[in-house]
């Protein structure tokens, strides 16, 4: 009961930890937010060389009409202008040449320079996307610490509670064993109480039976005339749970064949005996339905 | 749960009792000591023509007179079944009848009857017994024992005795100083008496040899007491060389071979024995005091003889091998007639007990507990005899004036007369059993 309540309370501290988190990790976030939005670009000039081949042309087809009109007058000026034409444009060439050779240089350089810069963002960009891997890796280590953590907690939880619970369990098997043998033991003292009952209330009824039988018999034994003292002769016999005699005979001889009749008759004659069907069919079984009975005289004549 | 630990409870009582399952012992050591109750149903009499003789009724007569059985009145009986199919156990039971014997006679040839009989046990419901005799009319009564012998063998386990014979002497006054002395032979019941010798001097101490065939008496037919061999046989008669003075009690040894008896011719009475082949005389006893009624112990090996040596008589023995003499009876102030049983256990004899007014009675002692019981009232009883199975004394007594004789069952239980004869009776001798 005690480890439940601090489950709630744990939770509730694990949520303030992971809101706090979260609200940091966006804090730390914000630095880096600018530089991936707003990159630096660098300002390339674009020299165009067919635009300035097409304004020659036109400034050659001006000074073609021009010289058309005054072409015979001005030929030699013609001359000398085209040669400078031709030089100024040689060298405005070579200027437009060093010109662009500077820009392409620059270009260039720029090209260059931002590929250089671009590395370096790339770099930047990749050392952050590696520290950004690597912290995510940390958090996910973290996480996963964190979950391992939560995870073992969890499953020290879910152990405790189950080792717990298979100690209670135990406990309560023990107390239930426990309950058990007692029962059990009370059950065999008290089962031994009455069989020895039994055996007593058995024993007297045995008595009983016994002295029942024989008074019977007795009753029923003609002594024949051939008897003697010291006589004996066993015999055997089965009951049956009314009572009745199923069979007998001799089971030890007397030697003397009108002793041995006389007591098979005498079993014979008494033929039932009724007290023997109210008793108890397994002391029965036990005791009564196979019997023996010594017919040994006593005080005979001889 | 609770059923099955109720089972298991059980299985538990069920195995422990099995463990402490011990036979029950019961000990009967008293009963009724009663004659066995036996129902003997009168033969069916399918011959065409009357029988001379009821042989249910003498097989009947024969158990009742063993004293061993205690056969069922026939008034009682509620039906008279002559074969199995007829009969109802459970009637007889009812009956309170342990033994059902049924029978009938018929037709063999024209003097011969066959008599088939049949022995059940009521209580158990078998047949023990199932045979027939083959007889002549006028020997109805011989088939009549003969039946009565296979009964009693299968009932008791006893060779049955009433084929057996006894021999006795009768005495008539005819006119006064006349007398007529008769050596009778007769049926162990008494019936069917012959005279086998008749005399006017008396007659004594008739005995029988082991074998049955002789006879031996001492006859006073020649004015002076001399002992005789009859053969039954023949008839033929032989006297013994007598001797002067007293000669009497002669008894046959086992072999048949020796005679003792009793002498005086050396002053008092004195026992020897006669060696019949080479006639020679042995004396064995030596003593001033009378010395008589000797009698052979069934193995040969010693006498029993009555001696009044002690001041009174009493019964001895005495070793024939090394002449040791024993006395045996010490009960009563008088004992005398002494006979053994065939197995030698059982002495029989005529006793007085001590006390005066008290008159001679038969006595049976078991001499292997020193036990003696009575077995008569009568007073005046002598010369007892035992059936050779042992099972009567038969004996001779006064009734009034007249000696008649008497049995009584070994146990006492059954007493009867014998038959009436005219004149007095006296010395009866059962005969061994006779083939």
């Amino acid at each position: 009961m005690e480890i439940r309540s601090y489950i709630v309370p744990f939770v509730l501290a694990l949520g303030v930890h992971a809101a706090v988190l979260a609200l940091l990790s966006t804090h730390w976030m914000g630095h880096d937010e600018p530089q991936r939005k707003v990159p630096r670009h660098i300002e390339a000039q674009m020299i165009d060389l067919t635009a300035l081949a097409r304004r020659e042309a036109e400034q050659a087809h001006i000074a073609e009409e021009r010289a058309r009109e005054a072409e015979q007058a001005q030929q030699a000026e013609r001359k000398r202008q085209e040669r400078v034409a031709a030089e100024q444009r040689r060298q405005e060439l070579a200027k437009q040449q060093a010109e662009a050779e500077t820009k392409r240089k620059a270009r260039q350089e720029a090209e260059k320079k931002r590929q250089k810069e671009q590395a370096a963002q790339r770099a930047a960009e990749q050392k952050r996307q590696a520290e950004l891997e690597a912290k995510r890796k940390a958090e996910a280590v973290e996480r996963k610490r964190k979950a391992e953590e939560q995870a073992r907690r969890q499953e020290a939880e879910v152990k405790r509670k189950a080792e717990a619970a298979a100690k209670a369990a135990k406990e309560r098997e023990r107390k239930q064993a426990q309950a058990e043998a007692e029962l059990k033991q009370a059950l065999a003292r008290e089962q031994k109480a009455r069989e020895a009952a039994a055996r007593q209330a058995s024993q007297a009824v045995i008595g009983d039976i016994q002295s029942y039988i024989q008074a019977m018999l007795q009753n029923g034994w003609r002594i024949p005339s051939t008897a003697r003292n010291g006589m004996e002769a066993v015999v055997t016999i089965h009951l049956l749970p009314n009572g009745e005699v199923d069979q007998a005979y001799i089971h030890t001889s007397s030697g003397n064949a009108a002793f041995d009749n006389s007591a098979i008759q005498a079993v014979y004659r008494v033929q039932r005996f009724p007290r023997v069907a109210d008793i108890d069919p397994i002391l029965f079984e036990r005791r009564l339905r196979k019997l023996s009975v010594k017919f040994r005289p006593e005080g005979l004549r001889w | 749960m609770v059923i099955m630990r109720r089972v298991a409870a059980g299985l538990l009582v069920m195995l422990l009792s099995m463990m402490a399952r011990a036979e029950l012992v019961v000990e009967v050591t008293q009963g009724v000591e009663a004659p066995t109750a036996i129902a003997v149903v009168p033969f069916g009499n399918e011959t065409g023509s009357a029988l001379s003789e009821d042989v249910a009724a003498i097989v009947q007569q024969d158990l009742q007179r063993s004293g061993f059985f205690q056969p069922m009145a026939r008034e009682n009986m509620l039906g008279f079944p002559v074969q199995q199919s007829e009969l109802y156990y459970r009637d007889w039971r009812i009956a309170k009848m342990d033994y059902v014997v049924i029978g009938r006679a018929v037709s063999v040839g024209a003097n011969d009857i066959s008599v088939r009989f049949e022995l059940y046990d009521v209580l158990r419901e078998q047949s023990l017994l199932s045979e027939q005799v083959t007889i002549t009319r006028d020997n109805l009564r011989d088939g009549a024992h003969f039946i009565a012998d296979r009964l009693f063998e299968r009932l008791t386990g006893l060779q049955g005795a009433f084929s057996t014979r006894i021999v006795y002497v009768t005495a008539e006054q005819l006119a006064p100083g006349k007398q007529r002395f008769r050596l009778q032979l007769a049926d162990w019941d008494g019936a069917r008496a012959r005279t086998i010798l008749e005399s006017s001097e008396p007659i004594m101490s008739p005995v029988w040899s082991m074998d049955g065939s002789k006879l031996a008496y001492v006859s006073f037919e020649t004015g002076k007491p001399a002992i005789y061999v009859q053969y039954l046989a023949t008839g033929r008669r032989e006297r013994i060389q007598s001797f002067p003075g007293l000669n009497g009690a002669p008894a046959w040894s086992p072999d048949g071979s020796q005679l003792a008896l009793v002498l005086s011719r050396d002053g008092n009475p004195e026992i020897y024995i006669l060696d019949l082949q080479s006639r020679q005389l042995q004396r064995v006893t030596r003593h001033y005091g009378i010395d008589t009624e000797p009698s052979w112990a069934p193995d040969g090996q010693s006498l029993i003889f009555t001696s009044d040596r002690g001041g009174q008589p009493q019964i001895y023995r005495l070793e024939l091998a090394n002449r040791k003499l024993e006395r045996l009876t010490f009960e009563g102030n008088y004992n005398s007639s002494g006979r053994l049983t065939q197995d030698g256990r059982f002495l029989a004899m005529v006793h007085r007990s001590g006390g005066g007014g008290n008159g001679f009675d038969v006595a049976v002692q078991d001499l292997k507990t020193g036990r003696l019981d009575v077995l008569t009232r009568s007073g005046m009883v002598e010369s007892p005899s035992i059936a050779p199975n042992g099972s009567v004394v038969i004996y001779a007594t006064q009734e009034g004036t007249r000696g008649v004789l008497a049995a009584v069952s070994l146990d006492g239980r059954v007493q009867f007369r014998m038959p009436a004869v005219s004149g007095d009776v006296r010395e009866p001798a059962w005969s061994p059993y006779l083939r």
